[in-house]
């Protein structure tokens, strides 16, 4: 904080008091500035020596007569608006996009590959019937492939939850980004 | 706000009273003298010194200097002996009962 910053902060804070001894208290202030930079302090250091605009107004003027902090009302920035949307809809289409794709896809695959592998018995059954009648080793392959399902059931929850979560994540950043903070 | 500043705040009052007793001082130069024994935000003084001079411990008056802008100087008024005088008993009294309590509890030390 520099000096004119300081010294308009507390203005505004001391709006209540009477502009008189308004103007004397701030001049005390700007001296008290003009003799710290003699001294070879900068505007910042003063500033950090002097104490928080706020506190000081409290100490002066007393808690009941604090103005309201100096606040501008939320304006949309229409050109950062337009910006962050530009850079959102290039950052999904070139990156988000192709790499949730991609995830999801092999997600999808390892899925399926879970399902058939825990329908394999059906397989084994309707070959039996209708292909080539029974054959044992097929069946121990069936049985096999049960096995395997089980094993990559865990494994489906595990990635599916993640992945939810992550591309849940992902799209509350995109909507906190392009609404801006606020 | 910590307890530290909170016990500062209270003690500056008397600390700038002490110092004006001493000779006439200016706020920037009362700044440095407190802050050179102890660390307190030095903007507090001036509404400090603003309420002395309101209450009639202290009056004040310009001095030109040769460099930088005339010093608003700070006397202390009978008022404000008689006030400084009153704090520092009361100070020291106050000092005194917390320093007994502290020894007779059984703290750590």
């Amino acid at each position: 904080m520099n000096k004119l910053e300081f010294i308009e902060t507390l203005r505004h804070y001391l709006s209540s008091m009477p502009e008189e001894e308004r103007n004397e208290l701030l001049r005390d202030y700007d001296a008290h500035f003009m003799y710290g930079l003699q001294n070879g302090k900068t505007e910042a250091d003063i500033a950090r020596e002097l104490g928080d605009p706020l506190t000081l107004a409290r100490e002066a003027v007393g808690d009941h007569f604090l103005p309201p902090p100096p606040w501008s009302p939320p304006r949309r920035d229409i050109p950062r608006f337009v910006g962050v949307t530009i850079a959102l809809f290039f950052l999904n289409l070139m990156i988000a996009l192709p790499v949730f794709a991609s995830v999801w896809a092999a997600f999808v695959a390892l899925c399926a590959a879970t399902v058939g592998a825990f329908l394999s018995p059906v397989a084994f059954v309707a070959d039996s019937i209708f292909e080539s009648g029974f054959a044992l080793h097929k069946l121990f392959v069936a049985i096999g492939s049960i096995g395997i399902g089980m094993l990559l059931l865990p494994l489906v929850r595990f990635v599916g939850k993640w992945l939810i979560f992550a591309t849940v994540k992902y799209g509350q950043w995109n909507y906190k980004i392009w609404r801006g903070r606020s | 706000m910590d307890i530290n500043t909170q016990f500062k705040k209270g003690v500056l009052e008397l600390c700038v009273l002490v110092l004006i007793q001493k000779n006439d001082r200016y706020g920037y130069e009362l700044a440095e003298a407190v802050s050179e024994h102890v660390e307190v935000a030095e903007g507090a003084l001036y509404p400090l010194l603003r309420r002395l001079v309101k209450d009639g411990y202290c009056t004040t008056y310009l001095q030109e200097s040769s460099e930088g802008p005339p010093r608003k100087y700070y006397k202390l008024t009978p008022e404000g002996a008689l006030y400084s005088k009153e704090l520092i008993i009361a100070w020291n009294a106050f000092v005194q009962n917390v320093g007994n309590l502290i020894e007779q509890g059984d703290f750590p030390k």
